[in-house]
């Protein structure tokens, strides 16, 4: 009995260390944890900002409007997200079997090797 | 007596950590407050540690032997075999349930040792939802199944495990399954997260992408297992009964499958957002009402467990997760709209919908059937149950729907085809399928649906094939690359694609094995003198000897086998042993099923029934196909495999592509 009521005692001891330690180590320091609060909020305002400016462009067409990734003129869908993206004028085709935008001539996706020809029997 | 006070304590300290855990990490995520989430962090690899420490002290017990300990004393012997000391950890509820607890803390644990990438925001809630269900298996396992609980007195033998569960399958199914259900936890924990966050693309669906596959692969070979292990301990000739415990494993895996592919349409199309959030939310929550099932007695089954009112606090936390999860779906509505749109009859979005709409359809189907006798007796004071026929009466039609689909969904376009366009890219299938339904009628015959059936397979099996060939043979005409490389290649460069192939192929496979194991069944029961003969299906049986004998060894019984030489073609094939035996700690007889397997068929002999001057009664069954529903589980790991095996370099590469466009 003792035995075990010595055992769980160490158990005990040893899993209020590993969760309070984090706690205290905050606390020692709370300069530290509140600049690491201010530096993340800062971090996501860049992002913020440099999304919406870059949604803002997306209008003019260089950058996807869902996720801000650039992309090349005449590609329907973002590389990045898959989004549509608006005012590929001349509407590319897609691939029939994974939907990856092709370029113009294209007999075979880039992307699955799908064939564009109606399917021929080997 | 110490190692059991020390395994109680070990699940109550697990309780308090993983509360706080749960406090923790919501007030971390919720102020941003990075060290309340290392605390969390430290507090689950904590409830980890601990829930591995009570899984070693409850094997020590029982490997040792220790009788006071109840758990041990009802599911182990001294003369049981080691493997099967193993299985007996997870034979009754109390272990088994500690299994789950300790699978589910591992699977968290794995979870937050990892540094945060992509799930930088959502983690904290999830883990949220990790810890309080750890409380809560934890809460079950000190208030009402303790599996450390102790005996006033210490008996000198304990009582063994069922001689139905000596069998290496019944030591490998019940963790696969609940490796299964604690896996199934993660995209669910997820799911809640991105409703609590509003962050509702499709990150979490990418980020637990892994987690979602290897859950649902498992659940499917684990019921596969289950299968596997009927066949060949329950003697009857089947794999499948529709019974409510088979079919409660059964409901979460389709819906889970449903889930894997409207993933796939919103990760494409951003189409499905609250589908999704709610088919993984479900998913889950199906997996812990089929513990419900199994252990409330709500329904009867013929491997229904002993009643225990742990059902009502599995009913309560069922649903109080739906609540949540439905009172945070009213409140982001907005959020969970995506942008794509279903686009036409004939688009590959509006597919996949009818595709998900079945699976849900067949889901809730089965949920119906399993729940009726309690319904009936609820209404008309008389349980009835559905019998297998009725199942497969509906089961039957719609399994082959959903296969047929296989077939076409590859051949319809994103965003829409013309009819034309699909015949023209079909009519390949077509010829194939029709001429082996032809084929079929004219050489095998047989019942209408399996000629069906067939052909159904061999229209897909072609479209499959087909898609297949086309990707490699496109490398090579490209490339310039042999057919290993290109098929290497192939695979490499799009393991999603083709690990769905593998997976679908599959299926097929598993069809195939289910349809001609159940049309093609020939059935003969007949009792024999010793020295003569039956003949089935071009077996010649003589039943040449008998023994009785008491075996004291593995299981304490009373031994009455059969010794039966099989020829073939007047050629002997084997010498088998059907058994029919009496075990000292069961009333009922336990037969041992003598099984002879090859690609073709299975011949199966049970010992129906043996006289004391060797008059016996056999029952033989020669099923063709039955393996194939095996070989389809390991083409289905497999497939698995390839599809979510991790990759070292791709997440990279992909980001600088992304970067350099």
């Amino acid at each position: 009995m003792n035995v075990s009521v010595a055992v769980f005692f160490v158990l005990v001891l040893i899993s209020a260390a590993a969760i309070v330690y984090p706690l205290l180590q905050g606390r020692r320091s709370p300069a530290s944890a509140q600049e690491v609060r201010a530096v993340r909020a800062t971090d996501e305002d860049i992002e913020r900002a440099v999304r919406d400016l870059r949604r803002a462009r997306g209008r003019s067409g260089d950058f996807c409007p869902a996720c801000g990734s650039a992309h090349k003129p005449n590609d329907r869908f973002c590389v990045h997200c898959g989004g549509e993206l608006p005012g590929a004028a001349p509407p590319s085709p897609v691939c029939p079997a994974c939907g990856t935008a092709l370029h113009e001539g294209d007999r075979f996706c880039s992307k699955c090797g799908h064939s564009m020809a109606p399917v021929e029997v080997a | 007596l110490v190692l059991s006070d020390i395994g109680y304590g070990t699940l109550l300290l697990t309780i308090a950590a993983a509360v706080w855990a749960a406090i923790a990490s919501a007030l971390g995520g919720w102020q941003r407050r990075p060290e309340l989430l290392a605390s969390a962090r430290n507090a689950l690899l904590v409830t980890a540690g601990l829930t591995t420490l009570s899984t070693v002290l409850l094997l020590v017990l029982l490997f040792t032997r220790d009788f006071e300990v109840r758990y041990v004393f009802e599911h182990v012997s001294t003369f049981l075999k080691p493997a099967y000391v193993l299985a007996a950890f997870w034979a009754g509820l109390d272990g088994s349930q500690l299994l789950w607890l300790w699978m589910l803390a591992t699977v968290t644990a794995i979870i937050v040792v990892r540094r945060p990438t992509w799930d930088r925001e959502l983690r904290p809630y999830a883990v949220v939802f990790l810890a309080l269900t750890q409380a809560f298996f934890a809460f079950l396992l000190v208030v009402l199944n303790n599996p450390f609980e102790l005996m006033s007195t210490i008996p000198i033998e304990g009582r063994s495990l069922n001689p139905l569960l000596q069998n290496f399958w019944m030591v490998i199914h019940p963790p696969i399954i609940f490796a299964a259900y604690a896996l199934w936890t993660v995209p669910a924990a997820y799911a809640l997260a991105a409703l609590v966050t509003g962050r509702l693309d499709a990150t979490w669906l990418r980020g637990t992408r892994r987690w979602t596959l290897v859950a649902w692969a498992s659940l499917g070979i684990g019921i596969l297992v289950g299968g596997w292990w009927a066949y060949l301990e329950l003697g009857w000739g089947g794999y499948w009964g529709w019974d409510p415990v088979e079919n409660s494993s059964f409901i979460p895996w389709l819906v889970g499958t449903a889930f894997v592919h409207s993933a796939i349409m919103q990760s494409r199309r951003d189409m499905f957002r609250a589908w999704n959030v709610i088919l993984a939310i479900v998913t889950y929550i199906l997996t812990v009402f089929a513990t419900f099932v199994t252990r409330s007695g709500l329904i009867q089954s013929v491997h229904a467990f002993a009643q225990s009112p742990i059902g009502y606090y599995y009913l309560g936390y069922i649903l109080i997760t739906l609540a949540v999860m439905v009172g945070l779906i009213l409140a982001r509505t907005r959020e969970l709209s995506g942008e794509g749109e279903l686009g036409d009859l004939f688009s590959r979005e509006f597919v996949f919908l009818v595709v998900n709409l079945l699976f849900l359809g067949t889901a809730a189907a089965i949920l119906m059937g399993t729940l009726w006798p309690s319904v009936t007796e609820a209404v008309r004071g008389v349980a009835t149950s559905l019998t297998a026929e009725n199942y497969n009466r509906f089961m039957g039609p719609l399994g082959l729907l959903l296969t047929l689909l296989i077939g076409v969904c590859p051949l319809v376009d994103w965003r829409g085809t013309t009819a034309l366009r699909l015949l023209r890219s079909l009519w390949v299938q077509l010829v194939v399928g029709a001429i082996t339904a032809v084929v079929l009628l004219v050489l095998v015959r047989g019942q209408v649906w399996a000629i069906v059936s067939f052909s159904v397979i061999a229209f897909v099996a072609t479209t499959i094939v087909l898609q297949i060939a086309q990707g490699i043979a496109a490398r090579m005409r490209t490339a310039g690359e042999n057919v290993i490389t290109a098929t290497g290649r192939a695979i490499a460069n799009n393991r999603r694609r083709y690990g769905g192939q593998l997976i679908h192929l599959s299926i097929l496979l598993i069809v195939m094995g289910i349809t001609a194991s159940q049309a093609y069944q020939t059935e003969v029961q007949v009792a024999l003198a010793q020295g003569e003969t039956v003949e089935v299906e071009g077996y010649t049986l003589t039943y040449r000897d008998f023994t009785f004998q008491e075996v004291k060894e593995n299981g304490n019984k009373v031994l009455n086998q059969a010794v039966v030489d099989v020829y073939q073609g007047g050629r002997q094939l084997a010498t088998i042993r059907p058994e029919r035996n009496i075990h000292s700690n069961v009333d009922s007889w336990v037969s041992e099923v003598a099984l002879r397997s090859n690609l073709r068929e299975d011949l199966y002999v049970v010992l129906a029934s043996l006289e004391a001057d060797g008059l016996a009664a056999f029952q033989v069954l020669v099923t063709p196909m039955v393996i194939w529903l095996w070989i389809g589980g390991l083409v289905l790991i497999a497939g698995t495999l390839v599809a979510a095996w991790p990759s070292r370099t791709s997440p990279r590469r992909s980001s600088r592509r992304a970067r350099g466009r």
